[in-house]
């Protein structure tokens, strides 16, 4: 019963959501107070309807009820509880569900503590938003719903995918999906400004909270998605220009241009125009990537879900709401009142030239994802694009952005002083050429890219460090005055300098993983010794281990430098015994929280030998740390009260104004 | 239960959605209004940041000068919006009536909307009245309101504990075969064996089943099997019933028609296994008579007849077919021009799952069991096709090959 | 400056920025970009020794052949024609004979083919999407091969 009643309030949410797409709107164009309130109840009520079915289905998947069709085939009594939980999204109707769940989650927080918000802009922003949940709803409900009963249940259920049977891609899907679809509130607030035909002036302050929490789940979703390939695929790579990875990373770039003109509009109420594009933008390539991801397009090793009928759905929605979107810009973007003028070289010059390194870097990797499919499907020619392609386009727009980074937030609102710019910024400058050199002459071979791209890093990390510096006067002013000016510097300082310092912690990790790596791929026997980097590999043995619903082939690695014991490494041939399919556990061992050791084991050969990859990676953790830095940076700037100034006991005082007029 | 949920939940809905527009109207706050207060905080913060020594002076006075022309932009726009209100204070009562049947028409379509949708849509997509069935409380239920898979895995999961069940395997041996679980029955078979210890029964029909697995070929393991159960007792029947098929498939025709008749005479009339066994007699006649005809198209005889060391797995089931009556044949014929058109012309989902129950309905599971291989086969790219099939075959008991 | 003079600085450095980008996402195309070929698109068309390619087929039973130091050949085929492939590395976790594979790498001068990368499909409902369009159109796809694994 209760799966059943998931399924009835999910069709009630259907309907709640067809309401509150009418109702605000309605409100807003006849000015009616009561249409347009209608709207917050209705989100609220909406998110509870949504996460009780979801519950619903989780409870189904937990109590292993395979009489719901989707449960008997994702699921399996004998897996672990937690991946009973994971495997409620780890599937395509039930992830489809998280998403919707969680656009009725954003939509339910702007309904819930939007009352600062004008309340026209609040009402049309939750139409817009009831517009897209009702899209989605209907793809649930009639193209992939999770609720599907078979009338005589099997007694066993066909199993998770296994390489979905991990903690990485676990949570990796949610915190995706929250970015992508907290994507979304940016473009109801566009859609809803369009609406109206007015921006007004806290848009940016109302959009900008927003626009930080998806950006920053966004980072953290990428991260751990790449993260979980690293270590699950067991090929050491961390980034492939996999089409499904670079659906994730087009919003990311685009949603990073967006967190950057909005400041400018926020501040200076420039760039209005432009901002409001943006977020259309990116809630639209957030719209194209769940599109590649779910129609089945692709190939690529996430697709887990083929079905020609559901991506022609999809495709309906992503050209009525992109189209939609951008024909709407079209038409009322000219009636938008242009702001304030700057000079190039200022601070807005800055971060116009960041967004247009940004987005110009978003649209190389659009085409090169879509280009195959566009070819394929005009000339019937299959390609490949792949990372010699992004290298050689994506790099060389990444280096003007990246040289420009810690000169930006040094430069003055609407004149800037360029050379003063890098006057403070000479220690960065001088720490960033020592390091390029050092590398350099260290280690001979290779090419100068590393240490030049180890320099950008280091270039990037201490200009971030220099801004915080110079904000709070230290070393200029006497240390007591330095503390407390430290103390009040606004937290979205904190947050760039942050997520700065984390984006050249991810480059330095790139740079040093990549270029200093090494690797050994051999066959080893019980008994063998592999080196690797003044690492000593021995393999002791094998032995088989069954636990829940595989058996693992285990091998015993110990790990030695110069006669030292380090540590002993497990890594495992999985085999998932219900669809008889192997996966690679990789064992790995980090040195100081920043080198790892890595190593996979291969097929068994006919003579007792196995096939082994060990992986010496330098600083490689830099790769993700750096994100969980930015994400963290993120969290600083979302926790800046200025943020939320819009205020709340705003009633009086805004009649008060209205009186004394 | 269900539906007296369902309705309360219909009614709250209905009642959140029209509660807003049955409440007092009241004056929207212009959006001019809060433009005043952002301009206002902004002047503050710079206020702030100057005494913090985040921005010097200069620039401070400039960033409050921008500030203050958009304070007073906003101020003037709200000044011109409320004089424009006031004179209009006449209208205010007509816009109300047009604001009011506004609400009623808002307050209708919801009311209606909200049931209807629902429930129509629920109609259309849910399957109400099925109740949850967690795999827990369905393998714990009493067996006698458990299905026939649910008996098995309950039976399977007490046996994973204890295997030294016999009569746990006992009880399930015999439902694997019937369920043409076969490759489940010799391991239930053989583990009966092992704990009861040898008997003319446990030899017999782990043979049975090692028959069956091998579509109707007594091999040697099997041979073994029921040698050493007619050691045991040279009267049982089963073992001498198939150590006469055996001679039968080796080529020793005389010796096999010996071993049928003496089985034929030393049997009751009516055992089961007469007409067989009189059929077999006449096949092995018919082909000491002329070795070289294979399948003189009497199905009937095809088992015995071209089974000479490996019958096919046609040859089996023309076999079965041996009991089906003239009007069965009738219905046989249909199936068969069905199954035909599917095989090579492919069909719909729907049209497979027909087949798939036709074949059961004639009693022919593994040809229902071929049929959903070759469903899968031919609907490969129509994954909810697949689906159907799969979901159809579970259902129906049908075995899905790997 | 005037307000008219930096917008079209503006308009200028950005239209710049993106004409660079369009000519160097252009150059890219042009020669970064692998072909997919299957075993009888190149026995038909022929490539060139030492030009990147993709190749694509099913691996071929009973050819997979394991030496030392894990270098491995095996066949590939679309059923119309067959290339052997010599790789040196880990084959993928779902790598085995008679199932989809893409290999890329070039082709040697006698014919044979290196590869340095091999990816086989990672869910064994999943057929790589080119692979399965070149068996079809070697009419391979209602074989056994094709045989989508029930359960």
């Amino acid at each position: 019963m209760i799966i059943e009643l998931g399924h009835f309030m999910l069709v009630l949410a259907l309907a709640l959501a067809l309401i509150q797409s009418v109702v605000p709107i309605w409100g807003a164009q006849t000015d009616d107070n009561r249409l347009m309130a209608v709207a917050s109840p209705l989100a609220i009520l909406q998110f509870l309807f949504i996460g009780l079915a979801f519950a619903a289905l989780t409870n189904a998947y937990v109590t292993s009820d395979f009489s719901v069709q989707n449960v008997w085939e994702n699921s399996h009594s004998q897996m672990p509880l937690l991946f009973k939980f994971t495997s409620v999204w780890g599937n395509h109707e039930g992830s489809m569900l998280l998403w919707v769940f969680i656009l009725a989650i954003f939509s339910a927080l702007v309904g819930a503590f939007g009352n600062n918000l004008p309340p026209k802009l609040k009402a049309n922003t939750l139409a817009v938003q009831g517009w897209i949940t009702s899209a989605f709803l209907l793809f649930v409900l009639l193209t992939s719903n999770p609720f599907h009963r078979i009338a005589n249940a099997p007694i066993e259920g066909r199993d998770l995918n296994p390489i979905l049977q991990d903690i990485g891609l676990a949570i990796h899907p949610p915190l995706l999906y929250l970015g992508y679809v907290g994507f979304s509130i940016a473009f109801s607030f566009s859609i809803a400004a369009l609406l109206e035909g007015r921006i007004d002036a806290a848009w940016a302050r109302f959009v900008r909270p927003w626009v930080l929490t998806a950006w920053g789940l966004l980072t953290l979703g990428i991260a751990m998605g790449s993260y979980w390939a690293y270590y699950e695929l067991g090929w050491g790579g961390y980034w492939f220009w996999d089409p499904v990875e670079n659906a994730s990373f087009m919003p990311w770039l685009c949603g990073t241009a967006l967190l950057h003109s909005a400041i400018v509009m926020e501040k200076r109420g420039a760039l209005k125009v432009w901002t409001i594009l943006l977020s259309i933008l990116t809630f639209s390539l957030s719209l194209l990537g769940t599109f590649l991801v779910r129609s089945g397009v692709l190939t690529s090793v996430h697709a887990f879900a083929t079905d020609p009928s559901r991506g022609v759905f999809i495709l309906a929605l992503l050209i009525a709401f992109i189209g939609g979107g951008l024909s709407l810009f079209a038409w009322r973007a000219p009636m938008l009142k242009q702001g304030g003028i700057f000079s190039p070289i200022s601070r807005e010059g800055s971060l116009v030239f960041n967004n247009l390194f940004l987005s110009a870097s978003a649209a190389a990797v659009l085409i090169g994802t879509l280009y195959p499919l566009a070819l394929e499907a005009i000339t019937g020619a299959k390609i490949s694009v792949g990372a010699p392609f992004f290298n050689a386009t994506f790099g060389p727009m990444m280096i003007p952005l990246l040289v420009a980074v810690p000169i930006g937030p040094l430069l003055a609102w609407k004149r800037g002083d360029l050379f003063a710019a890098f006057q403070r910024l000479f220690v960065a400058l001088g720490a960033a050429i020592l390091v390029t050199v050092l590398c350099y002459s260290l280690i001979d071979g290779g090419s100068a890219m590393a240490p030049l791209g180890i320099g950008l890093a280091v270039w990037i990390m201490v200009g971030a460090l220099a801004e915080i510096q110079l904000r709070i006067g230290l070393f200029k002013l006497p240390i007591a005055k330095s503390v407390s000016r430290f103390v009040g510097l606004p937290r979205t300082v904190f947050g760039a300098a942050l997520g700065h310092f984390g984006l050249g912690m991810t480059l330095l990790g790139l740079m040093v993983a990549t270029a200093y790596q090494s690797e050994t791929i051999l066959v080893m026997k019980p008994g063998d010794h592999a080196a690797v980097s003044g690492y000593s590999f021995e393999l002791g043995g094998f032995r088989e281990h069954s636990a829940f619903n595989y058996v693992d082939l285990i091998g015993t690695f110990k790990v030695t430098k110069d006669g030292k014991e380090v540590t002993e490494l497990h890594p495992a041939k999985r085999v998932y015994t219900s669809r008889n399919m192997p996966t690679t556990e990789t064992a790995i061992y980090t040195i100081a929280g920043v080198t790892q050791l890595y190593v996979s084991l291969g097929d068994k050969q006919d003579d007792d030998g196995i096939g082994v990859r060990i992986y010496y990676k330098p600083w490689v953790t830099f790769i993700w740390l750096g994100c969980v830095v930015m994400f963290i940076g993120g969290c600083f700037s979302l926790s800046d009260r200025r943020l939320r100034i819009g205020a709340p006991a705003r009633k009086g005082r805004a009649k008060e104004a209205a009186g004394t007029a | 239960m269900f539906w007296t949920i369902a309705v309360v939940l219909t009614l709250v809905t209905m009642a959140v959605a029209i509660y807003p527009l049955l409440r007092k109207e009241r004056k929207i706050e212009s959006a001019n209004a809060y433009d005043l207060t952002i301009y206002k905080s902004q002047l503050k913060e710079i206020d702030g940041d100057v005494e913090r020594g985040l921005i010097d002076g200069a620039e401070a006075d400039a960033a409050r000068a921008e500030v203050a022309r958009r304070l007073i932009g906003a101020q003037d726009a709200l000044d011109k919006e409320s004089s424009e209100m006031r004179p209009n204070h006449d209208s205010l009562s007509s816009e109300e009536d047009s604001g009011t049947s506004n609400l009623k028409f808002a307050v209708v379509v919801i009311a209606l909307l909200i049931p209807l949708l629902s429930s129509g849509l629920y109609f259309a997509l849910g399957s109400p009245g099925l109740q949850s069935q967690p795999l827990q409380a369905r393998l714990s239920k009493p067996p006698e309101q458990q299905s026939l898979t649910e008996l098995v895995a309950s039976a399977e999961r007490k046996l994973a504990r204890n295997p030294d069940d016999l009569v746990g395997w006992k009880g399930l041996a015999p439902i694997y075969a019937r369920m043409r679980r076969t490759e489940d029955a010799i391991v239930a078979y053989r583990n009966i064996l092992r704990i009861e210890g040898e008997s003319v029964e446990a030899l017999s029909d782990l043979g049975e089943v090692l028959v069956i697995q091998d579509a109707g070929v007594v091999n040697t393991e099997a041979l073994e099997l029921f040698q050493r159960a007619n050691l045991l007792d040279a009267k049982a029947p089963k073992p001498r019933f198939f150590l006469a098929i055996a001679l039968g498939q080796e080529g020793q025709e005389r010796e096999a028609i010996k071993k049928w008749q003496e089985l034929v005479d030393d049997s009751a009339e009516d055992a089961p296994w007469i007409p067989f066994a009189k059929n077999q007699i006449a096949a092995l006649e018919k082909r000491i008579a002329s070795p070289t005809e294979g399948n003189d198209g009497n199905a009937s005889s095809a088992a015995a007849g071209s089974g000479l060391a490996n019958p096919s797995k046609e040859d089996v089931q023309n076999a079965a077919e041996m009991t089906a009556e003239e009007r069965q044949q009738m219905i046989e014929g249909m199936v068969s021009n069905l199954a035909e058109r599917l095989n090579s012309d492919g069909g719909t989902p729907d049209e497979w799952v027909r087949l798939i129950r036709a074949e059961l309905v004639l009693n022919r599971p593994d040809m229902a069991a071929k049929t959903v291989t070759r469903a899968l086969d031919a609907l490969q790219s129509d994954v909810e096709g697949i689906e159907k099939v799969k979901a159809a075959a579970r259902s129906l008991g049908v075995s899905i090959t790997q | 400056m005037s307000r008219k003079q930096k917008r079209m600085m503006l308009i200028g450095a950005a239209g710049a920025v993106l004409f660079a980008a369009v000519g160097l996402i252009l150059f890219a195309l042009q020669n970064q970009i692998t072909f997919f070929m299957s075993p009888s698109e190149i026995a038909e068309k022929g490539v060139e020794p030492g030009q990147r390619i993709r190749l694509g087929g099913l691996v071929m039973d009973d050819s997979v052949v394991r030496s030392d130091n894990a270098h491995v050949t095996f066949v590939v085929t679309d059923g119309g024609a067959e290339i052997k492939v010599a790789y040196a590395g880990i084959l993928p976790d779902l790598f085995r004979e008679g199932q989809g594979v893409v290999t890329e790498g070039a082709l040697n001068a006698d014919g044979s083919f290196t590869a340095d990368t091999v990816l086989a499909k990672h869910d064994e409902n999943y057929m790589p999407r080119e692979v399965a369009d070149a068996l079809k159109e070697q009419g391979h796809w209602q074989d056994s091969y094709g045989k989508v694994q029930a359960n």
